[in-house]
């Protein structure tokens, strides 16, 4: 078992080294549904997302997915690279405003992310904060299911 | 003179040339030879097939439509229920299931790049294209660039044995009524799959039936579906689109090199 390095922020998330996925209040939202998905998101935690903090080194805006690597530190103070998915650009341009350059290289983000259920560097995507404070949505908390026709 | 030919043909770089050139003379004429055989019907865009009299189509399914998810979010691309299936199928549509519970995919085809195929291009997340000429629709779903050609010009499909397998099949349509029906056969069973788990055999039949709603806002397809390999009896399902007047498809290609970047890539496995 990964040792634990947990913290609860501001915003009330649990903001966790990327080894370890804990609870967080952000499970109540219900920020799952697969409908958009392109593949499987079986190997996602869609129920318990975590933040992660860290560098973008990468990222890309295209369809069916675009994604964004973080370089993140581990507990043990090492860099590790995060990468994150997350929608493709023809509904996060048109939806949530994202431009192709909405991340740059060296920009410090909080991403809120469904992480990999093993534990693994990786997740998708729900929000991500700059350090302007500006927020980025990938995934509004699912609307209610319409009843059969 | 005919003595000094004799000796340039017989060398033996002249010769190879002569022997390519005779070749490709045989295979010109091969090749036009075998294109009345082929074009024994006019190209649904030809200039001819579309200039002639044919009766009106009643409705003009010519739009941009998305996707209505009805039902659990996940399960409205399905077509649930799912039908009772053949051994073969069922225990190939439990390891899928038994892999996803324990955060694995199988054979998932999305994130390797395989094409989704007939129907299942037409239930996905991203927009479908519908452009209607007198002689084919054509379906052009955002997913993976896809295109399909649905021909409305009287032809019919080709003899069993002439039919080439593929994912998206091979589509005739007639009217009846206000609705199209669309009969497609010639399927692939190559990591082929009609619904998550379930797989599609070279004896998939797929009837649609397309209708628009009184107003035109709304698209309906019926799709029943046959597959004596894999499923008992007529699989039926309705699907509903919404009209979408602001919208274009963009470009959608899956690249193998991308997806293997998501973290979660190395999850689906092939066996």
């Amino acid at each position: 078992m990964k040792e634990k390095h947990c913290e609860v922020t501001d915003s009330g998330f649990g903001r966790c080294s990327f080894l370890i996925a804990c609870l967080s209040a952000a499970v109540l939202l219900n920020y799952g549904g697969t409908s958009w998905a392109h593949h499987s998101f079986a190997m996602y935690d869609m129920e318990n997302p975590v933040e992660v903090e860290g560098t973008v080194s990468e990222f890309h805006f295209s369809n069916p997915h675009s994604w964004i690597v973080l370089s993140v530190e581990d507990h043990a103070g090492e860099s590790v690279d995060y990468p994150i998915e997350t929608n493709g650009s023809f509904y996060l341009a048109r939806r949530e405003g994202w431009k192709r350059d909405s991340f740059k290289p060296g920009d410090v983000v909080v991403a809120l992310v469904h992480p990999m259920r093993d534990g693994m560097p990786g997740g998708d995507l729900v929000k991500a904060t700059l350090s302007d404070g500006s927020e980025l949505i990938a995934r509004r908390p699912a609307p209610p299911v319409p009843p059969e026709e | 003179m005919m003595l000094n030919f004799l000796s340039i043909i017989g060398s033996q770089s002249v010769r190879a040339t002569v022997a390519t050139i005779a070749a490709l003379v045989a295979l010109w004429g091969t090749s036009h030879a075998q294109y009345p055989e082929e074009g024994g019907i006019l190209g649904a865009l030809a200039r001819e097939n579309l200039a002639r009299e044919r009766p009106t189509a009643p409705v003009d399914l010519t739009g941009t439509y998305n996707f209505k998810v009805i039902g659990a979010d996940a399960d409205g691309h399905k077509f649930m229920p799912l039908p009772e299936l053949m051994p073969a199928a069922q225990a190939f549509f439990d390891k899928k299931e038994a892999y996803r519970a324990r955060g694995f995919d199988y054979l998932d085809n999305a994130s390797t790049c395989w094409p989704y195929g007939v129907p299942a291009i037409m239930t996905r997340y991203w927009p479908v294209q519908f452009v209607q000429l007198p002689t084919v629709v054509i379906v052009i779903s955002m997913v993976t660039s896809n295109v399909r050609w649905i021909y409305t010009d009287g032809r019919q499909h080709p003899a069993a044995e002439d039919l080439i397998l593929t994912y998206n099949g091979h589509s005739i349509g007639h009217w009846e009524g206000e609705t199209l029906v669309v009969d497609t056969v010639g399927f692939t069973d190559e990591r082929h799959f009609v619904s998550e788990g379930v797989p599609a055999g070279t004896k998939l039949h797929v009837v649609e039936r397309m209708s628009l709603s009184e107003d035109g806002d709304t698209l309906s397809i019926e799709f029943a579906m046959t597959d004596p390999d894999n499923w008992v009896g007529e699989w039926k399902n309705t699907k509903y689109y919404s009209r979408e007047e602001n919208l274009d498809p963009q470009e959608h290609f899956c690249i193998y090199e991308h997806e293997m970047k998501l973290p979660g890539f190395e999850k689906n496995l092939s066996e």
